[in-house]
């Protein structure tokens, strides 16, 4: 295998799907990235068995077809480093060397044949988004997935699509977030797909600086994937069972309130600098004309923060993990977003801009 | 290497920092506590009112009867704490290892300081004396080679009392004293054991186990561990640290995994309900293993919520056991269920979903908390709901 390339596209390539890799795999295959000479270009594969990255370098000269396996070795750092016009990238069994005129890097590779087998969808008929809009559905509702391990479906994001509605949905299991969209064209049959976390947020990365280019979205059996010009994501679907999320969201609320986003969120920051590490709760109160934010450590700090608002409905105090309506906020297009409740033990809606629902189980002290 | 423990126990703390204060109440007797004519009761008493029988927790107004000529003041808790975190320094110069117990007393493990401050009872001495230098305050100091029987010694020859019992002297100072000089021997447990004709821990040393386990159930094994002057608990310097367990070793290794399962189970159940009877909630479990060549293995799992819940700490210590390779190939001695990074349960995040299942859930928690707060910890026991 021999070609020849700019360090700048070997590096882009090279970060790209070294991000998918396992950082220490128990299999050594895992731990590489395959590189096959395709159809005139460069095909670089990762994969941890769950999500797959696929990166094709075009503009190559290929002199000797050909398959490797290696470790990224950060090369990526070192190719964004290398000042000469171009390199020869070489392969002899399973060693590698990379020459340029003032530069010399050999690395031991594995037998190509011991990477892993990785699915990809070659279908014809996907759907087709705007890179864009689906990246700030994801950003919308990534936050809202469950962090810690082993909660399987909370673990993922689930994008659901039937005719010409769209959601896309993240739960923890005490906040949810939800982005509902009319698509332009009708998907065919139905898709409840719970994909990974790590695949969205992979995706991010892919999306970042390509807005404006053009998303293919197949979905087949239990893998996901994602196109974008010459970079392919593919992932399996997580299995388990989604909780029914449509139950719980209210219908109808009896109190709404309008509010300013800005100034909510930095009154919340501040409130929330001053509350326990352990508990993280500020409390919310309602009543007329005002808002205030309370929170303490007990015996240490403590705050209080009044905001006036044009409320004028029962009084009520309801205590939130400040993160949660932080994460809302940071994501907003909008200056003011709209929060819809009943009473304290009931899930708290909070909705802004087209189509963006989120809610919120708040903290109850203890009887 | 054998421990060196230190127990320091201030003399009738909150009245002798009231005497201290007020000179002109030395030599008399001094109460600290409620007012005798409200419902108030003892919170402290000096040893000059000790000798007419009076003792804290006792109403005020019945040791007003006892001791009429009686000064009685009102409890200045921010005074005692200053005085308290003055004489925790004193302890702190010493070692790092230090565990309040409360104002007036803590453990201290001196095990690593003898090296840069010599033998532990020479430590014990310097903290005596400076105590009595900058605070003007007596503190009776009891040192062993584990926590039980430093305390012991400690109360020996209250008050300014000093006593070292060593390793080696240990089953001797033990075997005449009476049984309820034993942690965690009650009025129920000592008139068991009378009954039985044990009155002293060197006749309970004498009894085997089987026996002794037939009468008391899974505390005998903890009992007899302590006859034998054995405690295998540790200081736990930081408060914030600290953590609640329940462990227990089995009379034969064990190798079937569902054995180890219902244990494990057994102990989870146990630390949940001291959890709830603290008005705490925990995030972290931990899973503790000794195999039999005595290795020890722990395996934490933090939650992303605190809990004190049952069913999830048993679930999460059952799935760190369940996961743990070791236990499934090696015979085991011991096994322990952990909690720690608690807080108090004043507040909780609720759930978006499987609210009615929650809610079952800690309603049966507080209906067990209830049967074994009125019967005792061993009077139910859950089915393997897991």
């Amino acid at each position: 295998m021999k070609f020849i390339t700019k360090p700048v596209l070997l590096a882009n390539a090279f970060q790209l799907v070294g991000g998918v890799i396992p950082a220490n795999s128990p299999r050594p295959a895992l731990n590489n990235i395959r590189l096959e000479t395709k159809g005139g270009g460069v095909e670089l594969i990762g994969t941890d068995t769950e999500v797959a990255l696929r990166s094709l370098i075009r503009d190559v000269r290929v002199e000797q077809e050909g398959v490797v396996s290696i470790p990224p070795s950060n090369l990526a750092l070192i190719m964004r480093e290398t000042r000469d016009e171009e390199v020869v990238f070489q392969a002899e069994g399973n060693v590698c060397e990379i020459r340029s005129p003032r530069s010399r890097y050999r690395i031991q590779g594995d037998d190509p044949h011991n990477f892993p087998f990785v699915p990809f969808i070659e279908s014809g008929k996907s759907m087709e988004f705007q890179v864009g809009d689906f990246l700030e559905s994801i950003r919308r509702t990534i936050f809202a997935t469950a962090k810690e391990k082993a909660r399987f479906a909370l673990n993922g994001v689930l994008l659901e699509m039937s005719g010409q509605d769209f959601q896309m949905v993240a739960t923890d299991g005490k906040r949810l977030s939800m982005v509902s969209k009319t698509l332009e064209q009708k998907v065919e049959g139905k898709i409840f797909a719970i994909v990974p976390r790590k695949a969205m947020e992979l995706f991010e990365r892919i999306a970042a600086g390509r807005e404006q280019e053009k998303l293919l979205l197949d979905v087949q059996e239990a893998l996901i994937q994602f196109r974008v010009s010459d970079v392919t994501l593919s992932a399996k679907l997580v299995e388990g069972n989604f909780p029914n999320y449509r139950e719980v969201i209210p219908k109808e609320y009896p109190i709404r309130l309008e509010l300013p986003a800005a100034p909510f969120h930095s009154d919340l920051q501040k409130a929330a600098y001053m509350a326990s590490d352990t508990s993280r709760v500020v409390y919310i109160g309602f009543k007329k004309g005002m808002l205030t934010f309370k929170s303490s450590n007990e015996g240490v700090a403590e705050a209080e923060l009044e905001m006036p608002v044009e409320y004028d409905n029962k009084e009520l105090v309801l205590g939130f993990n400040p993160e949660y309506l932080a994460d809302i906020l940071k994501v907003l297009a909008s200056g003011t977003f709209r929060m819809e409740f009943a009473e304290v033990n009931r899930p708290v809606l909070v909705r802004a801009d087209e189509g963006y629902l989120n809610l919120i189980m708040p903290i109850t002290p203890t009887a | 290497m054998p421990k060196s423990i230190l127990h320091a126990d201030m003399d009738a703390f909150y009245a002798s920092v009231e005497q201290r204060d007020h000179p002109d109440l030395r030599g008399k007797p001094v109460i600290v506590g409620g007012s005798p004519e409200s419902r108030g009761v003892v919170s402290a008493a000096s040893y000059e009112a000790r000798r007419f029988g009076v003792h804290s927790a006792m109403p005020a107004a019945h040791a007003k009867r006892l001791c009429p000529h009686a000064v009685f003041l009102p409890v200045r808790m921010q005074r005692y704490q200053e005085v308290s975190a003055r004489i925790r320094s004193i302890f702190e110069s010493f070692t790092p290892l230090v565990e309040p117990l409360s104002l007036d007393e803590a453990f201290l493990d001196v095990t690593g300081s003898i090296r840069l401050f010599g033998p532990a009872a020479e430590i014990g001495r310097q903290i005596k004396e400076m105590v009595r230098q900058q605070t003007d305050l007596t503190v009776s100091i009891g040192i062993g080679p584990n926590m039980f029987l430093a305390k012991l010694a400690s109360g020996y020859q209250k008050p300014d009392g000093f006593l070292e019992i060593r390793e080696e002297e240990k089953l001797a100072f033990l075997e005449p004293l009476d049984v309820t000089r034993l942690w965690g021997v009650g009025e129920a447990t000592a008139q068991v054991l009378h009954e039985s004709g044990v009155r002293t821990i060197g006749h309970l040393r004498n009894v085997p186990l089987s026996v002794l386990r037939s009468k008391l159930g899974k505390t005998a094994d903890f009992l007899l561990e302590l006859a034998h002057g054995e405690d295998a608990r540790e200081v736990v310097p930081d408060a914030e640290a600290k953590s609640l367990g329940s462990e227990s070793t089995y009379p034969e290794d064990v190798s079937d995994i569902e054995s180890l399962e219902t244990t494990a189970l057994e102990h989870a159940e146990q630390v949940a309900f001291r959890v709830r009877s603290a008005r705490l909630q925990a995030r972290t479990v931990t899973l503790k293993l000794k195999f039999a060549d005595f290795s020890l293995s722990t395996r934490s799992r933090t939650l992303a919520d605190a809990t004190d819940r049952t069913d999830v700490i048993a679930g999460t210590a059952l799935a760190l056991l369940r996961r743990h390779d070791a236990a499934r190939s090696r015979p085991v001695r011991l096994v322990g269920v952990s909690v720690s990074q608690l807080s108090a349960a004043s507040e909780r995040q609720a759930s978006l979903f499987g609210r009615e299942e929650e809610e079952r859930r800690r309603s049966l928690d507080r209906a067990v908390d209830e049967i074994r707060s009125k019967m005792g910890e061993d009077s139910i026991k859950r089915g393997r709901l897991l």
